[in-house]
């Protein structure tokens, strides 16, 4: 039987929306001062850092644009896997001095899941096949973008296999980001009359 | 020792604080309820807001921070740094850059 989330593709196949890319290097500035030489701005100078990071990342640039060759920058957000993911929250969980029980980490993938924190987005494990992968959190807070030129090389000479989201997942998780990013926070809340 | 019948409801909203994370026991729960029924100052002409009725939604908020949107800051494989001096006057200006199709070219052609 087909998964209905995946399928695997090789490096030879041009890249779309939806590919998951291990490891992708990224670039960032870095601002906590740790790097080499001093952090200072001015409207006329800033000395700062970049950083490469490398990240699993998911490509959110429209499919149709990639086909046809109408951008020369890939848009990608990071998707980390669930298991990554855990930790991180039940750090944050202690420091808001709850207790991160399994029942309450159950009602945060839930409501993941159900598109009720608007920034993330849960896709679905894929455990046996050429290419398997855990349940990931696709974070729309964190937007990079790598030139076309840098990833379609990488993605050729690493020579691996890679996931595809497939329809008509891959357009709700684009829909998710477009929800996300037009969203309108409103400076009060209704009033209640029931 | 204190035994209390309470309705289905009531149990339900009672596992559910535990299992939310905000109390480590049933009996915390019950602890800070009664603290709250019985010892602090009532808020004068207010009626008092029975468990089973008190807003859900609220509860769910405090208990789900994460609802609407929610930033967690992740440790970050770093491959190199760089320092980095920009003079935003000697920069060079953007341009835009057309892309154009393999595709449309071969249209316009045909």
């Amino acid at each position: 039987m087909t998964n209905p989330w995946y399928e695997v593709v090789g490096p030879d196949v041009r890249l779309t929306q939806g590919d998951i890319i291990l490891e992708c290097p990224l670039l960032k500035w870095q601002l906590d001062g740790a790097a080499e030489g001093e952090s200072r701005a001015s409207g006329e100078r800033l000395v700062q850092a970049a950083k490469g990071i490398k990240a699993d990342v998911v490509v959110m640039t429209q499919a149709c644009d990639l086909e046809q060759g109408k951008v020369s920058d890939v848009v990608l957000c990071p998707c980390r896997p669930l298991s990554r993911y855990k930790p991180v929250w039940e750090g944050a969980e202690r420091a808001r001095k709850q207790n991160p029980t399994n029942t309450a980490w159950s009602a945060f993938c839930e409501d993941i899941k159900n598109g009720s924190v608007w920034n993330l987005f849960m896709v679905d494990s894929l455990p046996e096949g050429e290419v398997t992968t855990e349940h990931r959190i696709v974070d729309f807070h964190s937007v990079h973008t790598v030139p076309r030129a840098f990833l379609d090389p990488l993605i050729a000479e690493r020579g691996a296999k890679r996931l595809r989201l497939l329809p008509p997942d891959r357009e709700h998780l684009s829909q998710s980001f477009a929800r996300f990013f037009m969203r309108v926070g409103l400076p009060a809340p209704r009033t209640r009359a029931w | 020792m204190m035994n209390i019948a309470l309705t289905d409801d009531l149990q339900r909203r009672l596992r559910k604080k535990v299992e939310s994370g905000q109390f480590p026991n049933e009996e915390a729960v019950f602890e800070e309820a009664w603290r709250r029924f019985l010892i602090e100052e009532p808020d004068p002409g207010q009626t008092p807001m029975s468990f089973a009725t008190e807003p859900e939604k609220e509860n769910d908020e405090e208990a789900r921070p994460w609802r609407g949107v929610y930033a967690l800051e992740f440790p970050e494989e770093v491959l190199f740094t760089k320092s980095l001096d920009i003079r935003p006057g000697q920069l060079d200006e953007w341009r835009p850059q057309g892309v154009t199709s393999e595709r449309r070219v071969r249209d316009e052609n045909d």
